[in-house]
């Protein structure tokens, strides 16, 4: 088991290298002269020759992302090309909101989807089932900024309940939470209506039956159990994209969150401060995933099967093909 | 939805027809596919048709400052816009912005992805490994961050949007393809056409691929879906297609600030992505359930 975290957390280092090269990359294409744009118009050409050598910016692209890969690990992101401020504490200022943001709708999915899922499965093909299912694809389909400019039409403007912008109070955080969360429970209901529905099928269900369970036992043991364990996936796909989506939902609610910074900078063409925000959600990504990754393998007992298996120098095909 | 047709006129049923008759016969059993494809049409044409309903030069993007935030009515379906344009005219040449890019970008990535797929499916090895591994790194990133990145890089714009979508898009997309090529490497015709002298090109593009085709197509049909919601989402954020061009995305930006003032800018522009993204979903769920009936529960 400490041999798959390990492994696990090994192969994170290429990634979240190969994450940052490639980001680097894109944005070091950009045109136009960083140097003069720092300097203003009125810079003569020595001086900014003089600040492109400062810069580095004269160097190779793979001797800069090295550069930047060793500030990086110090915690030194560059100075913002705008204002002059550190990036890092630029970055890490704003990640409170987002990650207060992720952290809610992360809940209030979890909340609704898995009850939702289980319940549809419940009462499959009857009407509740039918009406969580269409009310899932169709907020499925929604664009997450527009379910937020529509609630705050119907809730701020309209009913006059909820304030449209600003974080003073508890009530900020209602409408920017759901319009987050809304097309993530949609998904996840799914996928838990989905598990519970493969687990009702399986032979250990039968199994349970045959011996003479009584139904209630069945499903709360047996079923349900079994039917979590996507669970934990569902934890971490709504964090996950909760990350992502807070460019948008930051935007809709002007909530100072990363988000809020990227787009501000990507205006004013700010590439070390857009850089810090696109690497800093993408590293807190797949941190996030390859947490759900671990934590689903302690939970699932095929998955630990697999390993104390292969220690015991059996082949691990089987356990693949077990489930 | 001319397959009906096709069919009454070819008879001969050679393999592939067979195939798309077969799927055609089961789709039509299915209700929401059908819906699907009725919206999709009925939006098709109005974006097709978008110049005589209502012209782009002279309706769509005139500002007529005395007509402005003015409610729906007879003369103007959605009402105005800020500017005084008329909001109805504006949103079927959206329509006109959104499915065009939502296509071209499906295409790209389709060549993208098909061509990274069908060289890592097809040859395996050391080249499926280096392949696999830097598609991992781009699926580790957030599309929409991908495309913020490419945005800011290269500026915005049609061409742009097009290939940031498609960059996020091929990596998943190549990993369907590799997973069907690499399941029809070991089939039997493959080794027929081998045997009769075709090569490592031919076997791909004449063998494999056409018969790998339907997971591809569904899939293709499904990402459209995302694509429009992408090219909306950027359009919001100001890094998508530049205006006067009422995209549905940067229409919406706009109505944001006048939220106060009038509702059917940010109400109607939503409510064409949501319909045309569910009547995408409609037709590829049904794609996928006619196309690949193994799959089906």
């Amino acid at each position: 088991m400490l041999r798959y975290v390990c492994k696990r957390l090994v192969m994170l280092v290429p990634i979240i290298l190969g994450i940052t090269f490639i980001v680097f990359f894109i944005l070091s294409l950009t045109p136009g002269d960083p140097a003069r744009m720092i300097l203003g118009a009125n810079a003569t050409p020595e001086q900014v020759a003089a600040m492109r050598a400062q810069m580095g910016l004269d160097d190779p692209v793979i001797l800069r992302y090295i550069k930047y890969i060793g500030g990086a690990l110090r915690g030194d992101f560059g100075t913002s090309w705008s204002t002059r401020d550190r990036v890092f504490t630029m970055v890490f200022g704003r990640f409170p909101y987002t990650f207060r943001l992720a952290f809610l709708s992360m809940l209030l999915t979890v909340a609704l989807s898995i009850p939702l899922g289980i319940y549809s499965a419940v009462r499959k093909g009857g009407f509740g089932d039918n009406a969580t299912m269409v009310l899932s694809m169709v907020m499925a389909a929604t664009p997450k900024f527009w379910l937020g400019i529509l609630m705050m039409l119907v809730f701020s403007v309209w009913l006059r309940w909820l304030p449209t912008s600003g974080l003073s109070s508890w009530k900020n955080y209602i409408m920017p939470t759901i319009a987050m969360s809304a097309a993530s429970t949609a998904i996840n209901t799914r996928i838990v209506r989905a598990s519970v529905l493969d687990v009702i099928r399986q032979d250990f269900i039968r199994t349970a039956r045959a011996k003479g369970a009584r139904e209630s036992v069945i499903f709360r043991k047996h079923a349900l159990r079994n039917a979590m364990l996507p669970v934990v996936t569902v934890l971490g796909m709504s964090f996950a994209g909760s990350l992502g989506g807070s460019v948008l939902i930051e935007n809709v609610f002007s909530i100072p969150g990363v988000g809020l910074l990227m787009i501000e900078r990507v205006r004013q063409k700010d590439i070390p401060a857009v850089l810090a925000c696109v690497i800093f959600i993408a590293v807190v990504f797949a941190v996030v995933n390859l947490i759900t990754d671990i934590l689903y393998s302690f939970i699932d007992p095929r998955i630990k099967a697999q390993y104390t298996r292969r220690s015991a120098k059996k082949p691990p095909k089987e356990a693949t093909a077990a489930p | 939805m001319n397959s009906p047709n096709a069919q009454s006129a070819a008879p001969a049923l050679n393999r592939k027809q067979g195939l798309w008759r077969e799927a055609w016969l089961r789709m039509r059993r299915n209700t929401s596919a059908i819906v699907g494809m009725a919206l999709l049409a009925a939006i098709i044409l109005l974006a097709v048709f978008a110049n005589v309903i209502a012209d782009y030069d002279t309706v769509a993007i005139k500002i007529d400052v005395a007509n402005r935030l003015k409610p729906p009515s007879r003369s103007h379906l959605f009402g105005t816009d800020e500017l005084g344009r008329d909001l109805f005219a504006r949103i079927i040449h959206g329509a006109r912005i959104s499915l065009s890019i939502g296509f071209l970008a499906e295409m790209a990535t389709l060549a993208l992805g098909m061509a990274l797929g069908s060289v890592s499916g097809f040859y395996g090895g050391r080249i499926d490994n280096v392949v696999m591994r830097f598609m991992d790194v781009f699926m580790a990133i957030p599309s929409l961050l991908l495309a913020i990145a490419m945005v800011t890089a290269f500026g915005t714009g049609t061409p742009i949007l097009v290939l940031a979508i498609a960059v996020s898009g091929a990596p998943s997309m190549s990993r369907i393809v590799r997973a069907q090529v690499m399941s029809a490497r070991e089939q039997e015709y493959v080794e027929a056409a081998r045997a009769l002298g075709a090569g490592d090109m031919t076997v791909v593009l004449r063998y494999i691929l056409p018969n790998t085709m339907s997971p591809i197509i569904v899939q293709a049909s499904l990402d459209m879906a995302g694509c429009i919601l992408t090219v909306s989402s950027l359009s919001y954020l100001g890094l998508g297609v530049p205006p006067p061009a009422p995209e549905w995305g940067a229409i919406l930006s706009a109505g944001q600030s006048y939220i106060r003032d009038a509702w059917n800018i940010t109400v109607f522009p939503g409510l064409m992505i949501v319909i045309t993204v569910i009547a995408l979903n409609m037709v590829g769920d049904g794609l996928r359930d006619a196309l690949d009936p193994k799959l089906k529960r």
